[in-house]
């Protein structure tokens, strides 16, 4: 009878799983059909010297010498490197804490939220796509600075300057000043690369249900526990797929050195080359990645 | 006296709350100006007179109102030709996404089986990994698939297709997106319609995506935005298909202007922003029906 029993659990679970394959079908079909053919097909480019041939390409075997080459002969190679790793590993945390901040704030109940938000969700347009192109290929305040037309309100170094010299004049130390000049200078980037995150976060907030806060209220929780004891554990999954997108949107940053450098190699039609040097950055990247998040599933498991 | 404690530790609670009433309108303002400040720019430049570009004396606000740029753009983005294959690419693609991300995030989140956790890295690394380092693989794997004389260039195949397997633009992001939602819904409510004797599809239909709105309106907003903006894909796979965003690079000469660099500059911009503004719209429209329907049902179970 026992036996039995536990048959039928095995059979129920078994299909459970089945259903899992189901569900998750789509992605299985993708990464088998198109992602993993894909990559393969990169990966032998990158160790292939591949000629573009009318309608096609040939292909002759040069082994890993692209990766060799970015590595010890390229001395520009390292220098992007380093850049867009330091780059990517000092907006990571900055981004972050700016974010949730400012979807907590954005959260709240307050006249012209729903304008409040939309104003922020334009970032999210300016971030992507044609209106990036637009903005690299020509740069319209540039150009108006360049010109006769004063606006008048461009950010330049002229205003900093102004606040450098009031600060200097305050007897503020020297290093303290070029913190605050710089916080000032990038508090713009800094929004503009948080628009994502910042509506991802306002998603997971927009979550968590009001009565667990009035339960709380009522036990006696000011805000500050009711942020850390509620907010935060309950948002920690957003939080999560923000750094990974921070890391992901970190790539095609104007700032990532790395990504334009690699550029100009398929521009010079040496592709195989500059997805070896992407495959370099990708492959430190996932590495630190997957050590933060280890030691990060650490310290919850020691925390539960 | 322990009343009086109290009322003064209330007086102290109000201050504080208006003080930081006051800080976050500062803050927000001061941050949404410096966000809508080059936005607002961007389109009173459009207002210019071409005349007035090269008179010094004219400042950030135009003397002569004139349409010129915005006729510019919008005759360049040609919409009588592209606004159709923008709005059908964005409706399918973002659908495909929609539906399919859902389905592997539940299953994801859910189900426990072999491979699971490989499969789940896999999210991971194809959200890491971007298009572009892959894309002539991708344009190879589509020019050509079953032989010469068929081919997938041109046609909204290949972005829907990879939108239904998981693999469109952006999409491990969505994946994971509902997976940390899904992992968050309290398992009861399905345990419940499992008991009643619903099946895992009908739970998940019935049960599971009613009660998934902000994701799924946040998912929605962002695949729909992307690929109304995208020009990745579409001047990947599109060659003589005419779709909004890939017009904006060439907007001055389709016109049958000469080179004029600010101007074209402009007029670009203007373009960019046209393409943008129903974007913005679609977004206030979904959060208020999403602050409406939380405050309606509560939501809370």
């Amino acid at each position: 009878m026992k036996i039995k029993r536990t048959r039928r659990i095995l059979s129920a679970e078994r299909k459970r799983m089945r259903m899992g394959y189901v569900f998750c079908l789509p992605l299985i079909i993708g990464l088998l059909v198109m992602f993993i053919p894909n990559i393969i097909q990169t990966i032998i480019f990158t160790l292939n010297d591949v000629k573009a041939s009318d309608g096609g390409y040939s292909l002759s075997w040069i082994g890993l010498d692209y990766y060799r080459k970015a590595l010890t002969e390229n001395p520009n190679f390292i220098i992007h490197l380093t850049n867009s790793l330091r780059y990517l590993f000092t907006t990571l945390p900055v981004v972050t804490i700016f974010s949730l901040f400012i979807a907590v704030v954005i959260n709240q109940k307050f006249k012209g939220r729903l304008l409040v938000r939309t104003i922020f969700f334009i970032p999210v347009l300016l971030a992507t796509g044609v209106v990036v192109s637009v903005e690299e290929t020509s740069n319209l305040m540039g150009m108006i600075a360049n010109s006769s037309i004063d606006t008048g309100t461009n950010v330049d170094w002229s205003q900093l300057q102004g606040l450098k010299n009031v600060l200097l004049n305050l007897n503020f130390n020297d290093k303290l000043i070029s913190i605050i000049a710089y916080a000032a200078d990038s508090i713009y980037t800094i929004v503009q690369i948080s628009g994502i995150q910042i509506m991802i976060l306002l998603a997971g907030l927009q979550e968590i249900s009001p009565s667990i806060y009035e339960a709380a209220k009522v036990e006696g929780c000011d805000s500050w526990s009711l942020f850390w004891k509620i907010t935060f554990p309950m948002i920690m999954p957003q939080l999560i797929v923000c750094g990974v997108y921070t890391v992901v949107d970190a790539y095609s940053s104007i700032n990532n050195t790395l990504s334009a450098y690699a550029a100009t190699y398929v521009n010079l039609n040496q592709f195989g080359y500059a997805t070896a040097m992407n495959f370099i950055y990708f492959a430190i990247v996932a590495v630190v990645l997957a050590a933060i998040a280890g030691l990060m599933s650490r310290v919850g498991s020691v925390n539960e | 006296m322990k009343q009086s404690g109290n009322l003064i530790n209330k007086k102290v609670i109000n201050i504080g709350h208006s003080a930081w009433k006051i800080a976050r309108f500062l803050l927000l303002f001061g941050l949404c100006f410096l966000i809508i400040k080059p936005f607002v720019l961007k389109i009173t430049m459009a207002f210019f007179n071409p005349d007035d570009l090269l008179d010094a004396s004219v400042n950030i606000v135009p003397r002569n109102l004139s349409l010129y740029y915005w006729r510019v753009a919008w005759d360049g983005l040609q919409i009588s030709e592209t606004l159709l294959n923008s709005v059908l690419l964005g409706v399918l693609v973002s659908l495909a996404q929609l539906l399919s991300s859902a389905f592997v995030g539940y299953g994801l989140a859910r189900f426990r089986f072999k491979g699971h956790s490989l499969l789940f890295g896999s999210v991971i690394v194809i959200m890491l990994i971007p298009p572009q380092t892959y894309n002539l693989a991708q344009y190879l794997s589509f020019r050509y698939p079953f032989g010469q004389n068929f081919s997938l260039i041109d046609t909204l195949a290949p972005m829907f297709l990879m939108a239904l397997f998981g693999m469109g633009f952006k999409q491990g992001l969505y994946i994971y997106l509902f997976n940390t939602f899904f992992k968050g819904l309290p398992s009861n409510l399905e345990d419940a319609a499992l008991i009643d004797g619903a099946g895992s599809f009908r739970t998940f239909w019935s049960i599971i995506l009613p009660n998934s709105r902000a994701v799924i309106l946040t998912v929605l907003t962002f695949s729909f935005s992307w690929q109304w903006t995208d020009i990745i894909y579409t001047k990947q796979y599109f060659i003589n298909m005419k779709v909004l965003p890939a017009m904006v690079s060439s907007i001055y000469v389709r016109v049958g202007l000469s080179a004029d660099t600010i101007g074209s500059a402009i007029a670009q911009n203007a373009a960019c922003i046209l393409i943008i503004l129903p974007l913005l719209f679609l977004f206030l429209f979904s959060q208020k029906y999403l602050t409406q329907s939380i405050a309606q049902t509560g939501m809370a179970n």
